[in-house]
């Protein structure tokens, strides 16, 4: 038994691990967007002292919805950012799948890339908070909304990217 | 609060200390997975938010009831409404809000996402 193998027997379990992920961000995803909903009953109080209250329910609605699609969001911003079209499924990682580098290395990186939706799910989250926050915090907020989303999507490419660099500097790192 | 700030990363080291100690003698002995953990979140989360859905639906009945006896009160007193044309709209969106997250969610991904394969997942009746 050495590290190897301990990561090897980890990795056959991230597709259970993603599809968890997805599964719950999905569960509050729904969550956000129905108490979103629900607050169209509250457009009706003038006393809350929310300035915006019409943008409350729209960002709840549209971040919480989206987080219900969360694999295809991720799937079009690292598209998007990394021009990666169609970044490696989970299943690539675990047991040296696909084979592009040591098994062992892939695990670790199978790691990254589930940190990677994790962080994306942290955004969407983050998106149904913008119509909560005060105007004047609201640019930070949108800072580290897409903060996140740059990061989450280049940790989903990590191999991706790995190659681009190598590729363009014509130095052998992962060889 | 200096201390608080460290106790996740601390947290997050002793967990992974122990997963790493522990590894070899799960591996070998065929216990529980982490994996299976994760399949009971999932069982869980099957029961539990359809329900929580049905009482916001439930929610919403109450609003959209309070909001149409007061408006008929209202009226009776030549008084304007005020808030009640709101509880009656939200409170009827409220019960059919599993097809409003559904409609958005398609639109922003222009129909091509898998919002209702993740509503079925999820036990959620639309």
């Amino acid at each position: 038994m050495d590290f190897t193998s301990i990561f090897m027997n980890l990795s056959a379990e991230y597709p259970v691990f993603l599809s968890t992920i997805l599964y719950l961000f999905a569960a509050i995803g729904v969550w956000i967007s129905a108490t979103g909903i629900l607050a169209i009953v509250k457009l009706g109080r003038r006393d809350t002292g929310l300035a915006t209250p019409g943008s409350h329910i729209m960002w709840r609605i549209i971040g919480g919805s989206s987080l219900v699609d969360l694999s295809l969001w991720t799937k079009a911003w690292s598209g998007t950012l990394w021009a990666n079209a169609d970044p490696l499924g989970i299943s690539e990682y675990s047991g040296g799948g696909s084979g592009v580098y040591d098994p062992a290395i892939m695990a670790a990186i199978g790691i990254m890339v589930l940190t990677g939706y994790v962080t994306l799910g942290r955004a969407y989250m983050m998106i149904a908070k913008l119509g909560t926050v005060s105007v004047e915090s609201r640019g930070d907020l949108v800072g580290s909304i897409f903060a996140r989303i740059v990061a989450g999507s280049a940790l989903v490419c990590t191999v991706h990217v790995a190659m681009a660099i190598q590729a363009s500097t014509g130095l052998g790192f992962f060889k | 609060m200096k201390v608080n700030k460290a106790v996740g990363v601390r947290l997050a080291m002793v967990a992974a200390a122990a997963v790493l100690l522990t590894a070899p003698g799960v591996a070998s002995a065929a216990g529980p997975l982490i994996s299976d953990f994760m399949e009971g979140w999932k069982d869980e989360t099957k029961i539990g938010l359809p329900i929580l859905l049905l009482l916001i639906g439930g929610l919403g009945v109450l609003f959209g009831a309070w909001g149409i006896i007061s408006a008929i009160q209202t009226k009776k007193q030549n008084q304007p409404l005020t808030w009640q044309l709101f509880a009656i709209v939200g409170g009827a969106a409220a019960v059919v809000g599993p097809i409003f997250i559904l409609a958005m969610s398609g639109s922003l991904t222009s129909g091509q996402g898998n919002g209702s394969n993740q509503f079925d997942d999820l036990g959620i009746k639309y």
